[in-house]
């Protein structure tokens, strides 16, 4: 086995595999592909929209393009980015992890990840100008097919989304390795079985109300109209009470992989693994009782307010927890720096940032200060993008030589890091200062802010977050130069023992014949 | 050669792809070209129907090899779920029905307390010292009552839909024969699953086309629509739903039909999935009729 040189496979390149393969680490790997192609052109997004806020004045966007700007960088963000991420290093990992061959169901895997293509198609075809929150009667009353495209696209998103969780459930239920239980099962895959739970029980809820967004447009159906009786609220509790969930569906997996990735580059077991299962249990099930923290502007009074501050303030406990654990884990290991284990610090610190502030944001008079500014956007962009996205980061370059047989390019690796972790903290740092300053969000053109007292603070701090996101754009494209360049130029992996994570990740086909045997012999 | 292609599926990502066709076909529904609609939602179902029928064709000829690897490793070993075997899929899945069916009656049946309690434009007008049949908001009437102000057993033809219930309840006695029949071993027979299963398909087909004439003379005889308030909408969205959902437990019935015509079937076990399905949504049914139409 030593001997044998690990060369790089481009099975890619061959079209009947590329579109029909059933192979658990290639599917995971057309998910991180495609994931990577949406990042670049929603980045790009990103990039425009804070090159048009570097000068308070409009400068080359127009101002009807805006709203579908950013209704489609957030969309495509969370579903076609952080959460098929989530998928592809799912899908890559989990059957290693627990000594399985493939997924229980390989097909509908592939049906699964070809589904989120027609839907990444719909959302960006759409450019829909009602923000990712597609509030009523905004959503309702938009003439043209904008706001059916994204209603679509989601939909489409949705359901792949069951297939894959339905998927991931069965295979950690069946198909673990012969004495691997529940309670030796490690962090990562707990964290995806956590995943797969809340994508079943919370997907249906934002699919219903899809439907009735739909059926509202296209029959005049009157489920939000305030004429019938309704409310245009009661879209907020049930798109609110799916997309909370949704951001643990996000970060669930992050967490998983920081925990992988910190354990192993500290040579040791995480600290207090039980106490990291029980955290992501609380997490998994209280978020599903905190959505009301969305709404505290449009009821702050009514009882509901305190609950769900009080559920959302308990949230933060599990997560301490893990924060605690991960800094103990590292304070009893013996770590091995290298880039895994920086972009795992990078999560930690992106997770604190944005925890912290969501405390803030959740404590009720703050939050009536706070909401619908800046502050907000700082916050959760600090968990998604330093948070989940570095953790990602991280699990690519961890299993890259696992991935292509070569080695990255340690040098640009981290220059990324450096790059990434400086943007971030300049722009959504800089973002929780203007929400401060009192910077709403979705503006184009914030010229009429002149009237603050602080006005030139709000266009300093702009043009610091500008000049943050270009790093992280700098920083993204070192990663993508970095990634496709090694794959096809790289050093191979065997010829130094680069990474130390491999010979404990990597079950080779030798040792699950053996297992196989051993099943046989019993 | 022959290894390589163990690992490449062609129908696979024609089916996932084919969703590209649905999203095409619910756009030209929103824009109100229906025709074009259901032309395209009926390609997509005849890709999967298709694949799905190719699939079971190819099991058929080839069941003996596949049978050592149908069966996982650790299937029948996990302490807490194992004695489930291959319905465990079946029951994650009906977690997700369940959340979803129990979050579309109980929007439906909070939005009908809401309203129960609200204004309507008669009370309005009344307060501001108007004629009462004055509407000058477009509001809806007071109350659980479509656009006239006609209350739900006003306009639902109950007696129609109490058959109707007879009739799909009827559907769970046949599937319960045709589970019993195949673990007996007896598909083919008389009295076998197979023409047990055809019988439900075919009861299910029976309330979905009684299904049908109610929306139609709902629709054309009591002008009651999608737009018929927040009693329209929500009874068109649960109904509707649940007719999706009858409409495919028959298209899954008709696969186990083929599927133990083509020798493909080896035990009940596949009988029984679609049976926990089938009386899955009778139990919906059940409490829909309860809920829109009784109460």
């Amino acid at each position: 086995m030593a001997t044998e040189r690990k060369t790089t496979s481009y099975w890619f390149l061959d079209y009947k595999k590329f579109f029909g393969t059933i192979d658990h680490k290639q599917i995971g790997m057309l998910y991180m592909m495609f994931s990577f192609v949406n990042i670049v052109f929603a980045g790009l997004l990103a990039l425009i929209m804070r090159a048009e806020l570097y000068n308070p004045g409009k400068d080359f966007v127009e101002s009807r393009d805006w709203a579908g700007y950013f209704t489609v960088h957030g969309t495509v963000m969370i579903f076609f980015v952080v959460m098929a991420m989530g998928a592809g290093l799912g899908n890559y990992l989990v059957p290693k992890m627990i000594g399985a061959r493939d997924l229980y169901w390989p097909r509908w895997n592939n049906i699964a990840f070809w589904m989120l293509v027609p839907a990444s198609y719909f959302v960006w075809s759409s450019m829909a100008p009602i923000g990712w929150t597609a509030y009523p009667p905004n959503a309702i009353v938009l003439g043209g097919d904008k706001v059916d495209r994204w209603l679509i696209g989601l939909i489409l998103a949705g359901t792949s989304s069951v297939i894959g969780a339905i998927n991931f459930l069965l295979t950690v239920i069946y198909l673990r390795r012969p004495g691997l239980t529940w309670k030796k099962l490690d962090l990562f895959t707990w964290s995806i079985v956590f995943m797969a739970f809340i994508q079943l029980a919370a997907t249906p809820v934002i699919t219903i109300g899809l439907v009735m967004e739909f059926l509202a447009r296209s029959l005049g159906a009157t489920y939000f109209s305030t004429n019938a009786g309704s409310s245009p609220l009661f879209w907020q509790h049930v798109f609110w009470s799916y997309s909370h969930p949704a951001v643990y569906i996000m970060i669930l997996p992050a967490m998983g992989l920081t925990s992988l990735i910190i354990s192993r580059f500290s040579q040791t077991e995480v600290f207090g693994k039980v106490s990291m299962i029980l955290s992501m249990a609380a997490i998994t099930l209280l978020g599903f009782i905190v959505w009301g923290h969305h709404n505290f502007t449009a009821s702050p009074n009514s009882p509901p307010g305190w609950f769900f501050t009080l559920t959302t303030f308990l949230i933060a406990i599990p997560s301490g927890i893990k924060t605690f654990n991960w800094l103990l884990t590292m304070y009893k290991g013996k770590i091995v720096v290298d880039v895994p284990f920086l972009f795992a610090i990078s999560f930690v610190l992106g997770f604190v940032l944005g925890g912290v502030t969501g405390v803030m944001v959740n404590t009720i008079p703050l939050d009536l200060v706070f909401h619908d500014t800046y502050f907000v956007v700082g916050h959760f962009h600090f968990i998604i993008i330093g948070g989940a996205l570095s953790a990602v980061s991280g699990a690519i370059y961890f299993i890259y030589s696992d991935m292509t047989g070569r080695m990255y390019n340690r040098k640009l690796a981290y220059a990324h890091y450096i790059f990434w972790v400086i943007g971030y903290i300049l722009t959504f740092g800089s973002m929780n200062v203007l929400g401060a300053l009192g910077m709403p969000r979705r503006y184009y053109d914030y010229s009429v802010l002149s009237i603050l007292p602080n006005y030139d603070m709000i266009v300093l701090f702009n043009r610091i977050a500008t000049i943050g996101a270009f790093m992280q754009g700098i920083a993204f494209t070192i990663f993508v130069f970095n990634f496709i360049y090694s794959a096809f130029k790289g050093e191979l992996a065997d010829e130094k023992p680069y990474n130390i994570a491999i010979p404990r990740l990597w079950m080779t086909d030798e040792e699950w014949e053996q297992l196989e045997n051993m099943e046989v012999m019993h | 050669m022959e290894e390589e292609h163990e690992h490449v599926s062609g129908m696979a990502p024609i089916v996932g792809l084919s969703f590209a066709v649905t999203g095409f076909g619910l756009l030209e529904f929103s824009q109100g070209n229906y025709a074009m609609a259901f032309l395209l939602v009926g390609i997509f179902l005849a890709v999967v129907v298709g694949s799905v029928v190719k699939e079971i064709k190819k099991r058929s000829e080839t069941v003996e090899a596949h049978e050592d690897e149908e069966v996982p490793i650790q299937f029948k070993k996990d302490p807490i779920f194992g004695f489930m075997g291959k319905k465990l899929w079946i029951w994650i899945f009906l977690i997700s029905e369940v959340i979803f069916f129990t979050l579309i009656i109980g929007l439906s049946f909070s939005l009908r307390l809401v309203v129960d309690e609200g204004l309507g434009y008669r009370e309005i007008a009344k307060f501001c010292g108007l004629p009462t049949d004055s509407n000058l908001f477009g509001l809806y009437p007071a109350g659980w009552v479509d656009q006239e102000g006609r209350a739900p057993h006003e306009v639902l033809d109950i007696p129609l839909t109490t058959l109707n219930t007879f009739v799909l309840i009827t559907s769970s006695y046949t599937m319960v024969k045709a589970h019993e029949a195949a673990e007996k071993g007896d598909f083919l027979g008389k009295w076998g699953a197979r023409n047990y299963l055809l019988m439900t398909a075919g009861i299910g087909a029976t309330f979905l086309s009684i299904q049908v004439f109610e929306y139609v003379s709902l629709i054309i005889n009591e002008n009651f629509t999608v737009q018929s308030g927040l009693f329209g909408a929500t009874f068109y969205l649960q109904t509707g739903f649940h007719g999706m959902h009858v409409l495919g437990g028959i298209i899954m019935i008709l696969f186990m039909v083929y599927k133990i015509q083509s020798g493909a079937m080896k035990d009940s076990s596949d009988v029984e999935i679609t049976g926990l399905y089938w009386h899955f949504i009778d139990v919906v049914w059940i409490m829909l009729f309860t809920l829109v139409y009784l109460v």
